[in-house]
């Protein structure tokens, strides 16, 4: 999946997981971008008696890096901590929730956001209601209404809405993960001696469930170098460099009382992300705990696994013969090094494009906040022409499945090698799933009202 | 990190009463730090360092790590602070405590 249990510890850790990143210029607010970070993975809708929350023993962080560094320069933190408002009932609401203060609503969680850059601390806005999950028609009876009142303005262009949303990330997980089997093309696939398999359309492994969303939206100025708000789109200034962490306390004792025991010490990070699937992919098995706790500037301790991808190389023996060029092509991949460890420099799609925030190599979404946001957006952003989309920044609707799995497959390779021709194939490499189905919001927080637990599973 | 003294750790860590933990490597157990150092006190009521004027927060939680009692080497963490000092004689009253 794209960040989803994708290292052996945080897979243990769903609180602390995060599963996707988005960040991009806002399609409706003109001088705004949209940044969310998704945790809490597959998230069954039906879920009671104890539905899904943040970890209040959890910091979470969007992180962005507006000078090249791969360090932080500006990060929106958010708290949590959740309350029982009721306590002599065993259930998670006694009545319908109509409204963000029923007394109806007993388990309720609260958060604040705080937001640190230029060596000063803000708290923005603090007791913000998290709303409910979707329980369905009795518990939550509108609650996309609800969901709505939890859209807060924080003053100075800032918005925030925290809560459930439906997973918008698409992915057909069962195959891929089933030794490189991409459905469409799995009568090609070697099957290691086993049966032959046929090709068959592809499976969406994330259709129908929920996810808990962080998502803030701020003017453009609010996360650039010097507050500028920059219309170059050639300019290095004009891209910044985006990422979510989650952290726990260094020190944690249980105990008998109460069930949650005492934390404290210092935060120490436990998941991040920045590209999607990087850490999945790219990373080895073994090593992917520790880069959860690395920072974007170290990221060069994990770079042969951008210029080597395993999966790259294990196409053509997956598929023989289907990706013979791939197979002959020895050089580092630069093309994957700079769409996702440095950035794309101006001149390599088109002498106006251009995602580069420097040289130092970081796992970071790259957004270039001087292009508008596309009238017709591509779901296969660059490659499909629309620079709008990723790997500039992370649109929704963005197939960013397809869109490194073809990059894997050398798609992108005459992007830095002109002499190099991909292989037929690439253009069927895909897991055959696309975003068709799923419904998002015309304004922020964009993702789509999440799946209720009466409804699904049906 | 910072790093504490002796006398100062004893002054924080004589307050904590039953909430600080040892969760040291060291050869036994996690135990707790409250009656470990109290018990270590029981035996040695004339040392005057044991007798906090200092007092934590009334929720502030204080947990100490034993990292190698050979070196001394612990950590005490409290607040959004990780305090790291050496003292072989802290860490092997400790490790004595809990057995």
């Amino acid at each position: 999946m794209s960040s989803h249990r994708e290292a052996p510890e945080i897979a243990k850790d769903p609180a602390a997981d995060s599963t996707d990143l988005y960040a991009f210029v806002s399609p409706d607010k003109a001088g705004t971008v949209t940044l969310i970070a998704n945790y809490i993975p597959l998230q069954a809708p039906a879920a009671g008696p104890n539905f899904y929350e943040f970890g209040d023993d959890v910091l979470y962080e969007i992180k962005i890096d507006n000078n090249g560094d791969g360090m932080s320069d500006v990060i929106y933190q958010f708290n949590f901590h959740s309350e029982n408002t009721i306590p002599s009932t065993f259930l998670y609401n006694d009545g319908p929730i109509e409204s963000l203060t029923s007394t109806n609503w007993n388990r309720r969680q609260l958060y604040s956001v705080t937001r640190v850059a230029g060596g000063r601390s803000d708290v923005l806005a603090q007791n913000l209601v998290v709303p409910p999950c979707n329980i369905g028609p009795l518990s939550t009876p509108d609650y996309a209404a609800l969901a709505a009142d939890a859209v807060y303005d924080m003053g100075g262009g800032r918005s925030v809405f925290v809560g459930q949303r439906a997973e918008a990330f698409f992915v057909d997980l069962g195959a891929i993960f089933d030794l490189g089997d991409l459905r469409p093309i799995a009568n090609l696939h070697a099957t290691f001696g086993l049966p032959a398999l046929a090709a068959a359309p592809g499976v969406n492994s994330t259709a129908q469930v929920n996810v808990s969303s962080i998502a803030i939206q701020v003017p453009i100025s609010d996360i650039t170098a010097n507050g500028s708000v920059p219309s170059n789109t050639a300019a290095a200034a004009s891209s910044v460099g985006i990422w979510t962490t989650a952290s726990r306390r260094k020190a944690r004792v249980l105990d008998t009382k109460g069930g949650t025991g005492v934390e404290t010490g210092p935060y120490v990070q436990v998941s991040r992300m920045g590209n999607p699937l990087f850490n999945e992919v790219l990373v080895p098995l073994a090593q992917k705990d520790e880069w959860n706790a690395q920072n974007p500037v170290d990221d060069k301790n994990y770079a042969n696994g951008v210029a080597h991808p395993e999966l790259s190389a294990l196409l053509n023996v997956l598929y023989p013969g289907a990706f013979p060029n791939l197979a002959a092509y020895t050089k580092p991949r630069a093309d994957l090094e700079a769409i996702l460890l440095t950035g794309i420099p101006a001149g390599v799609v088109s002498p106006t494009f251009s995602t580069l925030t420097g040289t130092t190599q970081a796992d970071m979404i790259r957004l270039n906040v001087a292009i508008p946001a596309a009238t017709t957006p591509n779901p296969l952003g660059v490659i499909g022409g629309d620079v709008a989309g990723f790997p500039n920044g992370r649109r929704i609707i963005d197939d960013v499945v397809t869109i490194e799995l073809m990059a894997l497959a050398g798609a992108t390779i005459p992007l830095v090698d002109k002499s190099f021709t991909p292989d037929a194939a690439v253009a069927d490499a895909t897991d055959g799933v696309t975003g068709a189905g799923l419904t998002f919001l015309p304004s922020f927080p964009y993702l789509g009202t999440p799946y209720s637990g009466y409804a699904v599973p049906a | 990190m910072q790093s504490v003294t002796r006398r100062g750790f004893f002054k924080q860590a004589g307050t904590v009463a039953a909430i600080a933990t040892v969760a040291g490597v060291v050869s036994t157990a996690p135990l707790g730090i409250g009656s470990a150092v109290a018990g270590a006190a029981s035996t040695s009521t004339k040392e005057p360092e044991l007798t906090s004027t200092e007092h934590l927060g009334s929720h502030e939680d204080l947990i100490a790590h034993v990292k190698n009692s050979r070196t001394g080497e612990m950590s005490l963490f409290i607040g959004n602070r990780e305090v790291t000092f050496h003292d072989r004689k802290v860490a092997a009253r400790l490790v004595r405590a809990s057995r």
